[in-house]
């Protein structure tokens, strides 16, 4: 009984994953198609993408309530760049700006030794006016509509780009957290900073 | 941390230190006074001043309350948008069946009961904070949008309005309400045993157990109390706007915690007060009506309040030595 228990709790997630799934194909038609799991995943990827870096966060015991406007913040610039610098370029500078917040964040949590939440909740309000700076708070749009196409495409009828470095990604995360020193080292901070 | 010894922060050499730790946000606020009436002739004019007192009372009473959860060490309630969402929408809602007082009281004690439901995950079950009140937040929300079926109500009682917007012997009724919520918030915490038993449990949960502090039931009361608060203060909105959207409460979970945090209450736990969050709330609402008046733009405002919130807790931590807050 116990046994079971702690079986059912330690694969809560795939289990909900799946009762999901069965409930979805019994009652969505159409929803077996690659077509239907491609795009799903191509949605959960954008929030996905953040989720990953959460997991680190939330591993070694800190939070990052900003996420939502890094997401915003890099995809203005990335946006807003393209005329000068053109497609590419201009999204390696937007995810540049996503890294140079993330590194203000640590730098806040770790150098002033403010609580990440309290920290995180400051940087938000930051980067949030920056977005709203940049942009006059008008939309912004890219100069070449393909750009979408070719990012939003099922290739081999299944993965977009997003969702395929999503994928790569939580692969990466798993090894590094459950291989690599650093990633032990993340975890042991996570459950004790002092015994770390 | 750095070169003082922890023996000389309690005497000797850093107390001067501790008392303009104390003394930061009078100064501040006064000095956003002056600075007010340099910037503009209209500042300091009665008109404007209680412009600023009215806009910051509907949000002053979650921040009352947002002041028993930082200090219980519960860290933050994010589900206040949810709360005050359910409080306007339900006091509106329910006015034609039930007329205007029965359900703003409704109202509130629904949004009450959310609060106790964030205190049992919180305070029985463990979960931590900030994942419970993510994850009832949205529940709340969709409770609210689905009790009423649309996306916006409007008010029936017209009268209702003119009453909350009204004044008593010159003082608006808003701000007469969030007066009273904050002097019986600041006795409280402060002249009560569950005040007391609320600064021990935030101090050190071990240590509060072990002299028989119910800390299970002081760190769920402290979510109780937001759930209310944020239930007065979204009904208030409603007949205030007569109107209520699902996103009617949105930012004002972050407002909240930025004013109690820049007033000096630790987010660790076990210190602070409600006047210190009121005089957070106090400055940075003037620091707002300032800027605007001064013509500097919205983005711009919301520069200053993010690095204010990071000078704000990194002098209070210079000041009492303490990792974190």
């Amino acid at each position: 009984m116990t046994v079971a228990l702690s079986l059912l709790a330690q694969y809560r997630v795939g289990l909900l994953l799946g009762a999901t799934l069965v409930v979805a194909l019994a009652l969505v038609p159409g929803f077996a198609s690659p077509i239907t799991a491609g795009l799903s995943l191509d949605r959960a990827a954008s929030v996905g993408l953040i989720a990953v870096g959460l997991t680190l966060l939330l591993a070694a015991g800190q939070i990052d309530l900003s996420g939502g406007a890094v997401f915003a913040l890099t995809g203005i610039v990335a946006t807003i760049l393209q005329p000068a610098l053109g497609v590419w370029p201009a999204a390696a500078v937007g995810v540049a700006a996503g890294l140079t917040c993330g590194a203000v964040n640590g730098l806040v949590v770790v150098g002033l030794r403010i609580n990440s939440l309290v920290a995180t909740l400051a940087t938000l309000l930051v980067f949030r006016a920056l977005s709203h700076w940049l942009t006059e708070s008008q939309p912004v749009s890219g100069t070449d509509v393909m750009v979408s196409l070719v990012v939003s495409e099922l290739q081999w009828g299944v993965l977009t780009i997003r969702a395929g470095l999503f994928l790569l990604l939580i692969l990466l995360l798993h090894l590094c957290l459950t291989r690599t020193v650093a990633g032990r080292n993340v975890l042991a901070i996570g459950s004790n900073p002092a015994a770390a | 941390m750095t070169a003082v010894p922890a023996s000389q922060t309690r005497h000797g050499s850093t107390t001067p230190l501790r008392a303009a730790g104390a003394m930061a946000l009078p100064v501040a606020i006064l000095a956003v006074l002056v600075l007010g009436i340099l910037v503009s002739p209209s500042f300091l004019t009665l008109g404007n001043l209680l412009n600023v007192a009215t806009s910051m009372s509907i949000l002053g009473i979650v921040v009352v309350a947002m002041t028993f959860v930082l200090v219980s060490g519960g860290l933050a309630d994010l589900s206040v948008p949810a709360t005050v969402a359910m409080g306007a929408i339900l006091a509106l809602a329910l006015q034609p069946a039930l007329g205007t007082a029965a359900a703003f009281v409704l109202a509130v004690a629904a949004a009450g009961m959310a609060g106790v439901l964030n205190g049992v995950l919180i305070g029985y079950a463990r979960i931590n904070a900030i994942i419970a009140t993510l994850a009832t937040g949205t529940v709340i929300l969709g409770i609210a949008q689905w009790a009423v079926g649309g996306v916006i109500v409007y008010g029936s009682d017209p009268a209702s309005a003119d009453l909350i917007k009204g004044r008593v012997a010159g003082i608006p009724v808003l701000v007469i309400i969030f007066l009273v919520v904050a002097v019986a918030g600041h006795l409280l915490l402060d002249r009560t045993v569950w005040g007391r038993h609320t600064r021990a449990t935030g101090d050190s949960p071990p240590a509060a157990t072990a002299a028989a502090v119910p800390v299970r039931r002081i760190k769920a009361g402290a979510f109780a109390l937001t759930g209310l608060a944020g239930g007065l203060s979204g009904g208030l909105l409603g007949l205030t706007l007569q109107s209520a959207r699902p996103m009617v409460g949105q930012g004002y979970e972050f407002d909240a915690i930025t004013a109690v945090v820049v007033g000096g209450v630790s987010i660790l736990g076990g210190q602070g007060s409600v006047p210190r969050a009121v005089g957070g709330l106090v400055f940075v609402q003037l620091l707002a009506n300032v800027m605007t008046l001064a013509g500097i733009r919205t983005p711009v405002q919301g520069l200053v309040l993010g690095l204010l919130i990071i000078a704000a807790v990194a002098l209070d931590i210079l000041v009492r030595r303490r990792g974190g807050a």
